[in-house]
Formats: structure tokens, C-alpha cells, sequence
């Protein structure tokens, strides 16, 4: 069965008030990194899923899951 | 947004208007590819001078270029995705300058053309669609 990866770092992050800005400053990548992520068009290495995870303060698998499609 | 993100996309938007820019010329200077070697000096200068924009275009395209610009920028305009963007783009350059290479061959087998022509079109080839590519991938990125 062919499965996608999903996020909800959009929404995470707007939760937290923060900007794609804010977000990539935080973790040390571009606003583009952010960008694609969220819009999921760029699926993201395991050291930037931890950063993001760590910096929006929850587990890896609540901002990240897989979705059957 | 942040001072080093926002510089980051910044130059990030600025290479891919340069890229474009570029390659338009680059695109432009081979509207009337040589069909044998180059006779005059001006020959020379204008063959020679297309092939180190050529190795300009493909150095960019290997390691982001801003080469002058301080570390920490240059370093956040060519993270992950970008990363992933040239990987992408360069898989398509090679996938054309192959298709032009085999074309090329079918034709020289079935006549004669001038070594300089048929590697003058799979350099532009290549070169042409990988940074297409790359410029479409980094406009829908930065959008």
C-alpha cells in the first residue's frame, strides 16, 4: 500500500505564534526549508524533523505521521 | 522574519534572477553554434569565452555559488532543500545532455557534423534544462 508523508508543522507553529521566519531561525535553516515542509513538497532529513521537533517542544510522530493513500 | 532568514531568501531570490539572466545570454550566444573550429582570434575569444560561462554555470550548479559571500549566509541559502533543489536539477541536465548526446550520435552516424557543434548543443543542453529546473523548483520554494 503506497504511503505519504504528512505534518501539521503549520499548524504546530502558528499554535506557538511563531512565523516561518522565526522557525527557520531557530533551527538554522531558510524560510524555503520551512516552506516546503509545511506544504509538503520537500520531505525533510531525520536531523531537521528532530530540530523542529525540539524546537516546537513535541515528539517527532506528533508533527510527522504516515497517511496510506 | 528573522535578519539571516530573511537575508537568506533574499540572496536566494537574487541567484535565481541571475541564474536566469545568465542563461538567457548563455542560451542567446549559441542561436548560431560554430560548425568548425574557429579560425580568427575573435573566433577564439568568443569560443572560449562561452565555455568558461559554462564552467561558471556548472560550478554554480554543483556547489550554489555566493562563493564570496560571508559563511553563515551562504550557508542558510543552500541548506537541505536547496540541496535537494540542485540534486534534482542536475539529474535533468544529465537525463538532456544523454538525450542530446544520443541524437547527436544518430545523426553523425548518418552524416557528417563537426565535433564543436555536437558538443556545443549537449553542453547547452544540459546546462539549459538543469538550471530551468533548478529555477522552477527554487521560485515555487521561495513562494
Amino acid at each position: 500500500m503506497p504511503e505519504r508523508l504528512t505534518n501539521n508543522l503549520k499548524a504546530t507553529r502558528e499554535g506557538r505564534g511563531w512565523t516561518q521566519g522565526q522557525l527557520a531561525e531557530a533551527i538554522g535553516v531558510s524560510r524555503k526549508t520551512i516552506n516546503t515542509v509545511e506544504n509538503e513538497v520537500f520531505i525533510p532529513s531525520t536531523v531537521i524533523a528532530l530540530k523542529l521537533a525540539a524546537a516546537l517542544g513535541k515528539p517527532v510522530e506528533e508533527l510527522f505521521r504516515l497517511v496510506e493513500e | 522574519m528573522s535578519d539571516s532568514a530573511e537575508a537568506a531568501d533574499r540572496l536566494s531570490a537574487r541567484r535565481v534572477r541571475v541564474m536566469t539572466a545568465v542563461m538567457i545570454i548563455f542560451a542567446a550566444q549559441s542561436a548560431r553554434p560554430p560548425v568548425d573550429m574557429p579560425q580568427r582570434t575573435v573566433e577564439y575569444v568568443g569560443h572560449f569565452a562561452w565555455l568558461a560561462l559554462a564552467l561558471v554555470m556548472l560550478l554554480i550548479l554543483r556547489t550554489g555559488g555566493m562563493w564570496l559571500r560571508d559563511p553563515v549566509a551562504r550557508r542558510l541559502s543552500n541548506d537541505e532543500v536547496t540541496r535537494a533543489n540542485r540534486a534534482e536539477a542536475l539529474e535533468w541536465g544529465f537525463s538532456a545532455a544523454m538525450a542530446t548526446a544520443i541524437a547527436g550520435a544518430v545523426v553523425a552516424s548518418l552524416t557528417a557534423m563537426p565535433s564543436v557543434f555536437a558538443l556545443r548543443m549537449v553542453i547547452l543542453a544540459g546546462l539549459f534544462v538543469a538550471t530551468m529546473r533548478f529555477v522552477r523548483l527554487e521560485r515555487d520554494a521561495l513562494a
